[in-house]
């Protein structure tokens, strides 16, 4: 069997052919390969910091130290020896009087490697607890105030590569975590939306209208309980009239005199008021579930989408539990970016649903929610796999630019945009003298990049009109 | 053609009103409000904070307050600013004003540069040109906004330092003295200043244009009818700006519509950045100090804008593709 198919070269899976597309693309691969590698940093962060992310020390303390000298020549005999730094010695200047960092020639301080840090220790995954990082002093080099940093140090005297490393798993999480909830709000609803249009849903049950109070079968209990379930719905409706009634009361007793704005919100009120009370006793309302989904859709990307991501994260308080503000901010993102996926994933359903293989699932009797799940939505497969990979990279920007105007993650936690947050805080001329405080940046370029690159790889390698 | 633009507006109305109901629940469902702040203060009587509440309406049920507020926008009144002590319009038009210099120059280089850049790509294609330019089209796509403007603000102020003057000025709208300039030397400051910004506002969307138009281009330019303009000894000029560019542009066009909601958000960052005094820095204050009727004000006329980008972009479209006008 297996000789037989290898040689029928055209039977290859979806998946593999897929598979092989992708390989063909070489950035994809590259973009691949250097996401692993961050997301395997970010996973082991405390293996690949230095330090503890919050480890600072206030004296001597290192505010905004630049990154440390490694000299891999011996002074004496200007020989290869093992890499090594020398202690820091900060200074005033006196020109300028600013903080000025210089190297204590009168210690080395070697760098090692696979070091144990017993004074810093770290979990990972919250389950495994290590103190061995992949480099570093040793604990005595850092008691004794030498100090390793890779890209220098933040407001705190914080190191900014520890710093980095640990944002990474806030900022490479917080995008497949968005996407992942907004994938499964724009799938429901866009599946629901698709498969039910036509289907108009009755809201109203008008008291005088005969098929209100029809009951299929069924005893006087399902008949009792059927006329006080139209009672209820009516007087729902009626209570919505109420409503409405007592705003338009207000507003014209707030009026002086009639002027152009009240006319037409009353108008608007009374339009309200006669449309719920006639749908509680004559007319029936109906409607297309399709278009309540799309309208929503369109309500939401009619507000500008970075000031409806800064109202909506404002309802919460920033002094809640941090933990508690990663959840929000993933929540926020993806409620925002759920639409446009919605409404594609509704153009697909509409023509899906007609298909041949659906109506047969129809006919055995499958249950809608099956055919829905199982039929269906499986056909989006390929469209849902490109929009998440696109999807990703443009929530890992969103999340950057909410921290870094202060609406998102908040400390102890990190991420790349608050980091670079703190880089602006000190105003234009501040950074100038300390460039590393840019280097979050360049994180989230290299992430977004690169998954831009896997988006494209992967859209070329399912779209079949792509392959070459 | 004016049945399509009747029945496109008549549409916006519901969008409208859904729009700014939801924008005015959200900023309703935010804990206490400007006054909680204000009653923290203690110089302030309790006596006074609720005199306030009720001048307001702030004691009133919040879809009452919404239909008082609806009315007023109506009347072109969008409330007063606890923050400012003035009307919101005035404290909002202005900011508005600012943010669509940045946005309508921002626009003006996207297509100024971006469509001719993409012409150069197709027509010369898998050459070193084409290569350089597609790497910095995906690098302008892949920068952050606001990180690509700290960059360009980090290179100024080196200059700055090294040579005593700037090409371009760090952050800000206006120079010293602007008061005293003459109209025309406003005009040139602001551009002066909005150009860096305004560059980097567009940068992704100016990437992507370029790629568009590029592949547009190239697939234009493969079909039989070019190979006939050009068999029949058409000049290179004609065959491709009057037979390809007006085909490959047609996509194109579709886009509008879809920027300008992108680029009055995404200016946003931009603005915060380069201390440009437009829409998004007043908002996040307005936030912060919970200013309902400045929140409220910004919304619904950032909505109106986006609103009204996105018919222009559909009447665009609808005048160069027949197929939507008779849709």
């Amino acid at each position: 069997m297996a000789e037989a198919r290898a040689e029928q070269p055209m039977m290859k899976s979806a998946r593999r052919l897929a598979w092989e597309q992708f390989k063909k693309h070489r950035l994809a691969l590259i973009g691949g390969g250097i996401l692993l590698v961050l997301y395997f940093m970010a996973a082991f962060a405390g293996f690949f910091s230095v330090y503890d992310p919050n480890f600072y020390t206030l004296s001597p303390s290192f505010r905004y130290a630049p990154p440390t000298p490694i000299h891999i020549r011996d002074p004496e005999t200007g020989r290869l020896t093992r890499p090594f730094v020398y202690g820091i010695k900060k200074e005033l200047d006196l020109d300028t009087f600013l903080e000025k960092y210089t190297e204590d020639r009168s210690k080395k301080y070697p760098i090692y490697f696979f070091v144990r840090t017993p004074d810093q220790p770290y979990t990972i995954f919250k389950l495994f607890k290590s103190n061995i990082r992949f480099i570093g002093l040793g604990a005595k080099a850092t008691q004794e105030g030498a100090r390793l940093y890779l890209i220098g140090s933040d407001n705190f005297g914080r190191d900014l590569w520890s710093r980095l490393v640990y944002g990474g798993q806030v900022s490479l999480t917080i995008g497949i975590l968005a996407v992942l909830l907004a994938l499964v709000i724009g799938l429901v609803m866009g599946g629901l939306s698709g498969f039910y249009q036509g289907t108009r849903m009755r809201l109203s049950l008008p008291l005088l209208r005969r098929e209100s109070w029809l009951v299929e079968g069924g005893g006087a209990l399902r008949r009792a309980l059927k006329a006080l379930w139209v009672v209820l719905i009516s007087l729902a409706w009626v209570g919505l009239a109420a409503g409405l009634a007592y705003g338009l009361w207000t507003l014209i007793r707030a009026a002086e005199g009639l002027d152009l704005g009240t006319l037409l919100v009353a108008l608007l009120l009374l339009f309200g008021i006669a449309g719920s009370l006639a749908a509680a006793i004559y007319y029936p309302v109906r409607l297309d579930p399709d278009d309540m989904v799309m309208r929503l859709v369109e309500i939401m990307a009619a507000i500008p989408g970075l000031f409806l991501l800064i109202t909506l994260r404002s309802i919460f308080p920033a002094n809640i539990d941090p933990l508690m503000t990663f959840y929000i901010v993933v929540a926020v993102l993806s409620l925002i970016g759920w639409g446009g996926l919605a409404r594609t994933i509704r153009g697909m359903v509409l023509s899906l649903r007609e298909m041949d293989y659906v109506t047969a699932a129809r006919a055995i009797g499958v249950s809608n929610w099956m055919i829905i799940l199982r039929h269906i939505l499986p056909a989006t497969a390929s469209y849902t796999i490109v929009y998440a990979s696109i999807a990703i990279p443009s929530f890992i920007l969103a999340e950057s630019g909410l921290s870094f105007i202060g609406f998102g993650i908040t400390e102890p936690y990190t991420s790349w945009g608050l980091l670079l947050k703190a880089a602006q805080d000190g105003g234009f001329a501040s950074f100038a003298d300390r460039p590393w405080v840019l280097a979050p940046g360049v994180a989230i370029f290299l992430a977004v990049l690169t998954w831009n690159f896997v988006g494209d790889g992967l859209r070329d390698a399912l779209d079949p009109r792509r392959r070459r | 053609m004016t049945t399509y633009l009747i029945r496109r507006i008549l549409y916006v109305i519901p969008t409208f009103l859904g729009a700014t109901f939801l924008a005015f629940m959200i900023l309703q469902a935010m804990p206490g409000d400007f006054l909680t702040q204000l009653s923290l203060d203690p110089k302030i009587r309790p006596e006074t904070i609720e005199h306030m509440r009720h001048l307001f309406g702030l004691d009133k049920p919040v879809l009452v307050q919404y239909l008082i507020w609806l009315k007023n926008l109506f009347n072109g009144d969008l409330g007063y600013s606890f923050m400012y002590q003035q009307p919101v319009l005035e404290v909002i038009l202005p900011r508005i004003e600012n943010s669509l210099i940045l946005v309508g120059l921002g626009v003006l280089f996207l297509y100024l540069i971006g469509i001719p850049v993409g012409i150069y790509q197709a027509v010369r294609p898998y050459t070193l040109g084409d290569y350089v330019i597609s790497f910095l089209a995906y690098f302008g796509i892949a920068i952050p906004n606001f990180f690509f403007m700290l960059i360009l603000i980090f290179v100024l102020v080196k200059i700055k330092f090294a040579t005593g003057s700037t090409p371009f000025p760090i952050g800000g709208m206006t120079s010293q003295g602007f008061e005293q300039f003459s109209a025309w030397k406003k005009f040139l400051d602001i551009l002066w200043h909005a150009a860096l910004p305004a560059f980097v506002v567009v940068t992704a969307d100016m990437s992507s244009l370029t790629r568009v138009m590029r592949g547009l281009m190239l697939e234009v330019l493969g079909q039989d009818f070019i190979r006939t303009a050009r068999a029949k000894g058409l000049p290179e000029r004609v065959v491709l700006y009057k037979h390809a560019l007006r085909n490959a542009i047609i996509p194109v066009i579709a886009t509008i519509g879809g920027l300008l909601p992108g680029l009055i958000g995404g200016a946003g960052l931009v603005e915060v950045v380069s201390g440009w005094p437009g829409m998004t820095p007043l908002l996040l204050d307005a936030l912060n100090r919970q200013d309902l009727y400045v929140n409220a004000g910004i919304i619904a006329l950032s909505t109106f804008l986006l609103i009204i980008g996105n018919i222009i972009g559909d009447v665009l479209l609808a005048l160069v593709d027949p197929r939507i006008r008779y849709g």
